[in-house]
């Protein structure tokens, strides 16, 4: 199994509208994937089907050799674009709960990261500043040595400090044995760390391949591609 | 720092800036680089390109790698010596190549230079 | 489940415990309220006033326990509807442990509330008021086959708030899978009454059909009707575990 995600022909409707429209994709282990796309080309529909909490309509998932389920939660670690923590916890009460349900998690990893972003313990969720939040959920999504991650736009809406700590956390946290599901609009800020690149539109995967050599063939920046396409 | 702002590869463009430092003295003969990690948190860029460009510039003999210490530069000066020509190579032949496309013939060109480096005396 | 109740409780103890708080407070000031008035007339006795007590015990009981309810339905749909659901529904946690603990922990905060209450105004009674009134009490109830009303409404309402809440969290769930794009808030609730509803004729249909009751009266006063508790432990169970796979499976945020 060389491939930690396998999609088949997978579409997702809602009422008359397609968000996704049979699509196929397969990631393999080790690799970071950047998904690029506009607004409403089904980059966060797709995420959501993979952290499984949206179901498709049709097709086949497959993650780490199983379904989207319990299992499959075990083994991918999401970041959503949005706070998801509930709303009376302490930073301390985040970790904690990442700590009890996730047999992957490293406190140590989880106490670096903490400082690396300058957040304390005993912070209330509920006052941390928007890029705080958004540092903090990155730090809880990366203090777990996952098969998978995927972060639904990661950098989007913080200012550029927050920004290069995030991209800073996001490469350290390379890992060999781990694979990197990353959608983004800010193609410019986020091409260099991507292995691969696929662009989504309208529910349709219309290119896919590897980012050096896109730019070897296409003579120019992912960024660049970005706007001939959907300029 | 580095502008990625170019057509190429980043892989090629991270070789190049190496090259470059090499050639101006920055880097060394013998000096540790940086490691592949450090570098790919400073740049944003995937480790996996970095690691291309390390292979790459070993691959030419600028540099090598010593398992468990890291990446050096080359020792050997006539190698950066000959790195300085071919990249000073490089620049002429594509400075020939432009002055050629905008009509200019190789006397023209010639005086230009001389004139131009008498100025600056 | 265990892991997660833990969650749970940690993010409705402060509500619960003000509602606590709030309860033996007011029946602080109705026990004093009954003190002064039995020091003013002298030959007042307790027992004139026992009725009108347990009339205030009991609906500050309903007042705290409907407080309750609405926080612990509010928590729910909060579940469903809001933000923290992209938490709790990324957790390795099944439909069933999901709802295990959710169940639970409100079933906790009920018998807590309770047990708060009786407790603490049974001590503060019999500091304030003396023994008299337990040895009254058990007078009542050994008297009038008091006792057997008693545990029999006891085991019938215990088994009736548990399938209520789980009547609850079923409508809310199905009404979030079936009506995603509705944005009347109040879908879940029709169809709460509607089920209730349902529940409430088929429960009496058994009772009179299936039990040797010849009427309502005496199955209030004295029989227990096995049929009905079987049956509500079946409804109970079915929609326990059907709430459980909408959660795992059918939930779209």
């Amino acid at each position: 199994m060389e491939h930690i995600v396998e999609i088949k022909n997978l579409t997702k409707s809602y009422n008359r509208k397609r968000a996704l429209n049979g699509l196929s994709l397969n990631i393999e282990k080790g690799k970071v994937v950047g998904i690029l796309g506009p607004n409403g080309s089904g980059k966060t529909t797709l995420i959501k089907i993979l952290a499984g909490i949206l179901r498709q309509t049709n097709g086949d998932v497959i993650i780490d050799g199983h379904k989207p389920g319990v299992h499959t939660k075990s083994v991918v670690s999401y970041l959503p674009d949005r706070n998801f923590l509930y709303d009376w916890m302490k930073i301390q009460d985040a970790i904690d709960i990442y700590k009890d349900f996730y047999v992957d998690f490293d406190q140590k990893k989880a106490n670096d990261l903490l400082k690396f972003m300058k957040l304390e313990s005993d912070m209330k969720v509920n006052d941390l500043s928007k890029g705080m939040k958004e540092k903090l959920n990155l730090t809880l999504v990366l203090s777990r040595k996952a098969k998978l991650y995927i972060l639904d736009e990661p950098i989007a809406g913080v200012d550029p400090v927050a920004r290069d700590q995030i991209l800073d956390a996001i490469i350290n946290n390379y890992e060999e044995n781990s694979s990197m599901i990353i959608t983004t609009h800010l193609v410019r800020d986020m091409e260099k760390i991507f292995d691969d690149v696929v662009f989504l539109s309208e529910g349709d995967i219309i290119l896919n391949g590897n980012a050096e050599k896109l730019r070897e063939e296409k003579s120019m920046q992912i960024d660049d591609l970005y706007k001939e396409i959907f300029g | 720092m580095m502008d990625f702002n170019n057509n190429l590869p980043i892989y090629i463009q991270i070789v190049d800036y190496i090259k470059r430092q090499i050639i101006i003295g920055t880097l060394k003969e013998g000096d540790k680089l940086p490691s592949v990690r450090e570098i790919a948190t400073k740049l944003k860029v995937n480790p996996n390109t970095i690691q291309r460009s390390y292979q790459e510039l070993e691959r030419e003999n600028l540099v090598f790698t010593q398992r468990g210490m890291g990446t050096f530069v080359t020792e050997d000066k006539g190698m950066i010596k000959e790195l300085k020509k071919n990249l000073a190579n490089n620049i002429i032949n594509k400075f020939i190549e432009d002055m050629k496309a905008l009509g200019f013939n190789q006397k023209e060109v010639v005086d230009l230079i001389s004139d131009k480096v008498g100025e600056e005396n | 489940m265990f892991k997660y109740m833990k969650y749970e409780l940690k993010g409705t103890y402060k509500f619960m415990l003000a509602i606590i708080f709030a309860v033996l407070f007011a029946t602080t000031g109705i026990q004093f309220f009954i003190n002064n008035k039995i020091n003013d007339a002298r030959n007042a006795m307790i027992m004139n006033y026992l009725p009108f007590l347990m009339m205030m015990f009991m609906l500050i009981i309903f007042g705290a326990l409907i407080a309750a309810t609405i926080f612990i339905i509010n928590s729910y749909r909060k579940e469903l509807y809001e933000d923290r659901g992209y938490l709790t529904f990324t957790l390795p946690l099944t439909g069933r442990q999901f709802l295990g603990s959710k169940l639970v922990v409100a079933l906790f905060w009920y018998i807590a509330i309770a047990i708060a209450l009786v407790i603490y105004n049974g001590i503060l009674g019999t500091i304030l008021f003396g023994n008299g009134w337990i040895t009254q009490l058990f007078r009542v109830f050994n008297d009038y086959d008091f006792g057997i009303i008693a545990i029999n409404n006891s085991i019938i309402s215990i088994l009736s708030s548990i399938i209520t809440m789980l009547l609850v969290y079923f409508s809310i769930t199905l009404s979030r899978v079936s009506f995603k794009n509705t944005k009347i808030g109040g879908i879940w609730f029709i169809l709460f009454l509607l089920f209730k509803w349902v529940y409430s004729f088929l429960n009496h249909w058994i009772i009179i059909k299936l039990s040797d009751v010849d009427n309502l009266h005496s199955y209030m006063t004295s029989a227990i009707s096995v049929p009905s508790i079987i049956f509500s432990i079946i409804v109970g169970i079915g929609l326990f575990l059907g709430t459980s796979y909408l959660i795992e499976k059918k939930i779209d945020l």
